[in-house]
């Protein structure tokens, strides 16, 4: 059995995102260096880090340096164009889909599968967040048979403690376990951070998603 | 010197990785016939049919004494076709075998391995598909996995089916060995 150790970090409008309490909210945080933290992770003996942001300059810019563990590129399906850009820079895998459209357009469902000609599906993750349409995304075979892996981020969860095998059971990811691909659940625990607990909250911060498999 | 060949990959998590152990460039489908003594590389992170059209300059590579090494994507370039690519491969006759999909799905994370000098690697794993030689193969240049060829070695030819360029250094050393391998 492989075994894997994921961290997710999200980069939005230059800022690094973190929760602010278990009843929603956020504080935007000044970024520590993407490359810092991807290095401390790797101390920490994780296989793999997620990389997502709104811009893509972000996360061409963000692991110029890193190298030696697997790096995937969280993007919104308007950056498809942007793939072959973020193989050159270090990512080795391209995750699509944000917390506001799980879906691509026809179009980008086209480039898709020409990208998938090239780089092969295992090179590409569906993200799907916790809301009732990005749960239809996962019901659709046509969709999700392009991918190896499935990215689903419960976003309101306090604590996600049931193994994966259990979400298996809900009818809106059955379709996911019947097409044979791995699922990767993350959720943000509950904590109480504030802005000058900076230092704690860089900290804090590498412990903001769980993976469980 | 490394030359890796000029196809859609993840080249630059690659190219970082061999920079640690001499100079890399990219090569195009023309330039392989001048490479001496290098190491011509098959890249991963892509589908295998994207190195259909380079049989010739990688049959003409070997003759001319280069070291190859083909990763993931690369290394399935060397079995005899997949089914991934639906196309014919380079059947370099290693392992005489096809590369078909995974019986148990996809396959993603560290795995650790006993490689060919008994030592063990720690090394990462990303593929839907793999050279199946069936469970009762036998071979001493290839490394067997059930019914799975995960790796083949020679002193001309690596392929392996993980990338060592995500294995946090863990397969370093053995790159090493073999690289200085006559």
């Amino acid at each position: 059995m492989a075994e894997r150790k994921i961290a997710s970090i999200l980069i939005k409008s230059g800022l690094t995102v973190t929760p602010l309490s278990a009843e929603g909210g956020q504080v935007l945080l000044p970024a520590p260096s993407v490359e810092q933290e991807i290095e401390h992770l790797r101390a920490v003996k994780h296989t793999e880090v997620m990389i997502s942001s709104d811009t893509v300059l972000a996360l061409e810019t963000c692991i110029e340096k890193s190298s030696g563990l697997s790096i995937t590129a969280g993007i919104s399906w308007r950056h498809i164009l942007y793939v072959p850009r973020l193989f050159e820079v270090g990512y080795s895998r391209v995750a699509f889909g944000s917390r506001k459209r799980a879906l691509p357009t026809l179009e980008e469902y086209s480039i898709l599968t020409n990208l998938i000609s090239l780089y092969g599906r295992s090179a590409f993750v569906l993200t799907c967040h916790s809301n009732a349409l990005d749960r239809k995304a996962l019901l659709r075979p046509d969709v999700i048979g392009s991918f190896s892996e499935v990215s689903y981020i419960n976003d309101q969860s306090i604590h996600l403690l049931e193994p994966v095998s259990d979400f298996g059971t809900a009818s809106d990811l059955k379709a996911v376990r019947e097409a044979g691909l791995t699922l990767i659940v993350t959720g943000s625990p509950p904590r109480e951070l504030h802005a000058n607990q900076y230092s704690q909250a860089n900290t804090a911060h590498h412990a903001k998603y769980r993976v469980l498999s | 010197m490394f030359k890796i060949l000029d196809v859609p990959c993840n080249s630059g998590v690659l190219l970082r990785w061999l920079s640690g152990f001499g100079p890399v460039h990219t090569v195009t489908v023309k330039e392989m016939s001048l490479c001496r003594r290098s190491c011509l590389v098959l890249p991963g992170g892509n589908n295998p049919q994207v190195f259909v059209g380079w049989e010739h300059a990688i049959h003409e590579a070997l003759e001319n004494q280069n070291k190859l090494l083909g990763c993931c994507g690369g290394f399935q370039f060397f079995s005899s076709c997949s089914t991934e690519s639906e196309s014919e491969c380079l059947g370099l006759g290693i392992v005489d075998a096809e590369t078909v999909k995974n019986q148990d799905g996809h396959e993603i994370g560290m795995k650790t391995l006993s490689w060919f000098d008994g030592n063990d690697i720690t090394v990462y794993f990303n593929h839907s598909f793999s050279i199946n030689v069936g469970s009762a193969y036998t071979n001493e240049s290839a490394l067997l996995v059930g019914p799975t060829c995960v790796a083949f070695k020679t002193p001309q030819v690596l392929g392996l089916q993980f990338h060592p360029e995500l294995s946090l250094g863990g397969f370093d050393e053995a790159f090493r060995a073999w690289l200085n391998e006559r």
